[in-house]
């Protein structure tokens, strides 16, 4: 019997079970309500005087849709929204969600066929100093500069329909050191209608439930000689507790060489939204064991609202929010690969909603076990019972001479 | 080469010492082109190293029989075995710590640090290189002594020979490539490998991986003295290979504390070296026997060479569990030659498998 889509990985400190083993064997990637494929649509929505864009992508299943609304309004954001219903519809206003009081701006109608709805923000860049890291003890990727705040970043942003993804491109409004002079941080959306995997490292497994965001830094100059880079990432407060951050083990490292874990962020309700992501990060656009590093999260803390650079599409999406939870990711370690290599930092991510994919063992993997195994047992079978049934004829007797 | 060499030179005493001092120089060139940033010269200095290292290890064997034959020749192999896995050990657990002491003193890391910590590692060379000379006068006083004919491994050596090995010795070949394939690359690739996957610090990966080495260091002869007194060579490297593929899949598929499976690759590996590298000489006139183990020696060397490289693509493509399936490959293929060469002697009545005591009788039915 295959439970396996709902089966997680935990730490494992006795027998694998049988359960285990099968489920490597025969999950498959299902997403919500076993939604195989879904129709995915985007759109830029422009308003307002200084014309502002937001980017919505829906994907409609056979009773289901997903709504990821994007947007570089303030720090770089996505609500997330699921609804069951193929009939559901983004409403927004650009007059009230570009005033100070943005609250009702975004609106995914009908409301009563919210199943989930969530959101996303993407806060701060952060810069720590590796060389610093036993001063420092608080921290340990080092001493930190001051962050780079992302709501004051100006964005150009870029649509390919054909393949499903779009791009934000940002770099500080005001930027006296000149350090994004050449440089930039990107955001890279992309949208999927089936399941599959991409052919870079780390190769997340995608659904049709799910979606990807690429965050790649760019030529910026970092502030000194052995800087690591972070991100804080920030989500609502879900009521009761912050959601919890899951680290998931696995003896699978096909897609991702030498990387043995996954981590998740489940937004707790049912059916629930999730992010994925392998905790390796690369310095190389040419991604490969060697450009790997490693990627520390943080646990989830609350944060008072006002502490967070403000986002108007979530307050307009959700209402004034007292609380959010945020975490910070940090890429590297002070030696080894580098951003300092080439100047050059990829991460990747998966947003969706249901049951998060699970990775299994590739046909390859089983195949030569299953020879591997089983050949020399056939053989010995064999070759036994052949010597067996050779000796009969020659029972007790002995020559004389 | 490395069969030919021993033979003829050994004859002046001095093919010990000619390819000790081959170590030492091409140690020395090694830590150069460390020094000078010049890989293609560490290159050519692991060229000249290898050169001396193996034919080193053959004229060692000569040695050994010609002063232990028809005594205690096994516990010597053992103990031989022991002496270098000690070695490999002592360099496992050291060499890093030497590293980062020169690192600090320096105040970087780099080619230079490299180059300064190979050269104090070469010292070992030129220890060897004495116990060479040594060994070259004791041998000779012998000779004078006792004038005694030097316990060759046979009259002639000739590469031809090869086309007159028997198809047990063809599969004790296949066994020796497909197993050792499985255990030094994964030793030289496993550091990374427990560190990420089992969370181990990088000084506890590099002990667990030196443990085989450790293990073996006084396992060998145990097992050594174990495989005279019951014989059944074959069942006993059955064992080995068998426990080898257990060791292996515990890696792979499951989390179980890495400790388990690296000392059962530890006691496998020695029980192997002890119940296989004997059976060649049960298959093999003496007059070939030269040939035969400088073959499987080299045969051995160019199975690891290529395995080698081949698991390194392996693994920056497509992972560590590949990899430990594709080493598991290689020992189910090292089983599947183990339980071919069971079912070759079973039917042609070899006698790679008597006990201690049937080899006993045969020893005696023969002088009788």
């Amino acid at each position: 019997m295959c439970r396996c889509w709902e089966l997680y990985w935990g730490w494992v400190p006795c027998a694998p079970t049988p359960w285990l083993l099968l489920s490597l064997v025969c999950a498959a990637p299902f997403g919500l309500l076993g939604e195989e494929t879904r129709k995915v649509s985007m759109e830029v929505i422009s308003g307002g005087p200084n014309p502002q864009n937001l980017l919505h992508i829906w994907a409609v299943g056979t009773n289901s849709t997903l709504h990821y609304v994007w947007s570089t309004l303030g720090p770089p954001a996505v609500v997330l929204v699921a609804t069951n219903t193929t009939q559901s519809v983004l409403s927004v206003n650009w007059s009230l969600l570009l005033s100070p009081d943005p609250d009702g701006g975004l609106m995914v109608l009908p409301k009563d066929s919210i199943q989930f709805s969530s959101a996303l923000v993407f806060t701060r860049l952060l810069e720590f100093d590796s060389t610093k890291v036993s001063e420092w003890a608080a921290q340990p990727s080092g001493k930190p500069y001051p962050p780079y705040s992302l709501a004051e970043f100006s964005w150009n942003s870029s649509l390919d329909q054909a393949t499903l993804s779009a791009a934000f491109q940002g770099h500080p409004v005001d930027d006296p050191s000149g350090a994004f002079a050449n440089g930039s941080l990107a955001f890279k959306v992309k949208a999927f209608s089936g399941s599959g995997r991409p052919a870079q490292p780390p190769r997340l497994l995608h659904s049709a439930d799910t979606c990807q965001l690429e965050v790649a830094l760019v030529g910026a100059s970092p502030r000194g000689n052995h800087s690591l880079f972070g991100l804080e990432v920030a989500t609502l407060d879900t009521g009761l507790s912050c959601p919890p951050m899951k680290e998931l083990r696995s003896i699978d490292d096909e897609y991702a060489p030498a990387v043995f874990q996954l981590d998740q962020l489940l937004w707790d309700s049912s059916p629930s939204g999730f992010m994925q992501w392998r905790p390796v990060a690369f310095s190389q656009k040419q991604r490969s064991r060697e450009s790997a590093l490693p990627c520390q999260a943080s646990s989830l803390n609350y944060t008072l609202a006002h502490l967070l650079p403000r986002s108007p599409v979530v307050q307009a999406f959700f209402g004034s929010q007292k609380n959010f939870c945020a975490f910070t990711l940090t890429f590297g370690a002070p030696t080894g690969p580098g951003y300092w290599d080439q100047h050059y930092l990829s991460w990747s991510m998966l947003l969706g909603v249901g049951v998060p994919p699970v990775d299994v063992l590739s046909p390859l993997v089983l195949g030569i076990m299953a020879v591997a195994l089983g050949t020399p047992g056939l053989l010995l079978l064999g070759g036994g019972l052949f010597l067996l049934l050779r000796h009969k004829p020659y029972s007790e007797y002995q020559s004389i001479n | 080469m490395t069969a030919l060499l021993p033979s003829r030179l050994r004859l002046n005493g001095w093919g010990t010492v000619i390819f000790s001092s081959f170590v030492c120089v091409g140690q020395v060139i090694f830590a150069l082109g460390g020094i000078v940033n010049a890989f293609w010269l560490m290159e050519f200095g692991r060229f000249v190293f290898g050169i001396g290292g193996e034919s080193l290890a053959v004229a060692q064997n000569t040695y050994a029989v010609s002063w232990f034959k028809g005594k205690e020749l096994n516990l010597v192999f053992g103990l031989q075995l022991s002496m270098a896995r000690i070695g490999s050990t002592v360099n496992m657990n050291l060499m890093g710590w030497l590293y980062t002491k020169i690192e600090t003193s320096l105040g970087s890391a780099g080619h230079l640090t490299l180059g300064v910590t190979l050269m104090i590692g070469g010292v070992t060379c030129i220890l060897s290189l004495l116990c060479a000379l040594v060994l070259a006068y004791l041998d000779r006083r012998a000779e004078k002594i006792l004038h005694k004919e030097q316990g060759k491994t046979g009259e002639v050596v000739k590469l031809t020979d090869i086309k007159d090995f028997s198809l047990p010795l063809w599969l004790i070949f296949l066994i020796c490539v497909c197993y050792y394939a499985a255990v030094f690359p994964f030793i030289g690739l496993g550091k990374v490998f427990f560190i990420e996957k089992f969370g181990f610090s990088p000084q506890s990966a590099s002990a667990i991986n030196s443990i085989v080495y450790v293990i073996s260091a006084p396992m060998s002869p145990v097992f050594g003295l174990l495989v005279d007194k019951t014989g059944k060579n074959i069942i006993w490297v059955l064992c080995a290979v068998a426990t080898t593929l257990l060791s292996h899949m515990m890696l792979a598929f499951t989390f179980w504390n890495p400790w388990i499976a690296m000392c059962l690759l530890g006691l496998s590996y020695s029980l192997l070296a002890c119940a296989l590298w004997p059976m060649v000489a049960f298959v093999v006139p003496e007059h070939q026997l030269g040939t035969a183990y400088g073959f499987m020696q080299s045969i051995q060397n160019l199975g690891l060479a290529v395995i080698s490289i081949l698991a390194g693509m392996i693994l920056d493509s497509r992972g560590y569990l590949l990899l430990e399936v594709f080493f598991i490959a290689c020992v189910s293929l090292s089983l599947l030659a183990v339980v071919g060469l069971y079912l070759v002697n079973r039917a042609r009545g070899g006698n790679l498998n008597y006990s201690a005591k049937q080899r006993e009788e045969l020893k005696l039915s023969h002088t009788e």
